[in-house]
């Protein structure tokens, strides 16, 4: 089963990177299962703003083609600025993650299960972004 | 400014506080109970678990994901993935995730000293070859945006490395960059 890693990488069916994948079927099934939950399933946050977050979280990292996949279906909201800039904080910094972030979304309209609802979904672009990294390295020094 | 670093990096057991409501064990649905009880051992007492069971899927599908990378049969061995996850926590400033995982790598490894030496003066400690390709891999791509390049691969083919050995790396690398900003971002480590 193929996955948003593999589209994004350009990773083509019998090419060595796709045999290299198949090795680990759980985790290609598992990421797109975690993947659909983040984006797919109901939440106080929007699909406009779960992929305008993805999209900034990628950009962080330097992954055009990820940026670029969560643009398309991006939105704002007037609460987009405070939830980019704890994606931000989270994602370039991590140790300087305070109590005071969190109260701070609490206080923009966040209910703790969408707390914990933005932190998986930056979590999850910053482990794409690694990956993604990682098997370019493997494709370009074979 | 404070930084998760200055907590330490003790290698002992560490409890979690939550920065954000977690849900009450007692008010939990069955299906809230068997995501917690597929996550992990303790999972129903301890608070990282029932802050993330709130989104009960979404933990559902992590807790897959992170079992199948960290703990399932691979070519990579678990300690050289503990290793990476364990370095990668270091750097971030995960002291609960540096010290959980530098115990297991000492479990499976039984190099306590190398850890001891890492935990308390971070990742450029002197170590064997093997592990210092692993770690320096491990810690360019950790950052943000990745720093590893072609040279850090290349080191790890030197020590024997197969391409999915290097995958596994790579995929305990990725599971590390999301755990870490789970875990120090939710809520923080206290001593028992």
């Amino acid at each position: 089963m193929r996955d948003v890693i593999d589209d994004l990488a350009g990773i083509t069916p019998g090419s060595r990177l796709d045999v290299l994948r198949a090795l680990r079927p759980d985790v290609r099934s598992s990421l797109t299962a975690y993947e659909a939950a983040i984006f797919q399933g109901e939440s106080g946050l929007s699909q406009a703003e779960r992929h305008a977050v993805a999209q900034h979280v990628a950009a962080l990292n330097e992954e055009a083609a990820l940026a670029a996949h969560h643009g398309t279906r991006a939105g704002a909201s007037p609460r987009l600025p405070a939830l980019r800039a704890y994606a931000t904080l989270i994602t370039r910094t991590p140790d300087q993650a305070t109590p005071e972030a969190i109260a701070a979304l609490m206080q923009a309209g966040l209910a703790p299960r969408d707390v914990v609802m933005l932190g998986q979904l930056i979590a999850h672009l910053n482990f794409q972004a690694r990956l993604l990294a990682g098997l370019r390295l493997l494709e370009h020094t074979a | 400014m404070t930084s998760t670093h200055d907590f330490g990096f003790p290698m002992e057991s560490l409890n979690w506080k939550a920065w954000a409501p977690v849900l009450d064990i007692a008010r939990a649905t069955p299906d809230e109970i068997k995501v917690l009880e597929e996550s992990h051992a303790k999972a129903k007492e301890n608070p990282y678990y029932l802050l993330l069971v709130q989104e009960a899927e979404v933990l559902r599908q992590r807790s897959k994901l992170f079992n199948t990378i960290m703990y399932g049969p691979r070519g990579a061995s678990r300690a050289e993935r503990e290793l990476a996850a364990t370095a990668e926590s270091r750097l971030n400033g995960c002291p609960y995730c540096a010290s959980v995982h530098a115990m297991r790598y000492v479990q499976m490894k039984g190099d306590a000293d190398l850890m001891q030496r890492m935990m308390a003066d971070g990742v450029d400690v002197p170590m064997p070859p093997r592990a210092r390709a692993i770690v320096d891999y491990s810690v360019a791509l950790a950052a943000t945006p990745s720093t590893a390049t072609a040279t850090h691969v290349q080191r790890l083919r030197d020590e024997g490395m197969e391409d999915a050995e290097i995958l596994d790396i790579t995929l305990s690398v990725a599971m590390f960059a999301n755990a870490n900003r789970l875990m120090q971002t939710l809520g923080e480590a206290v001593r028992p």
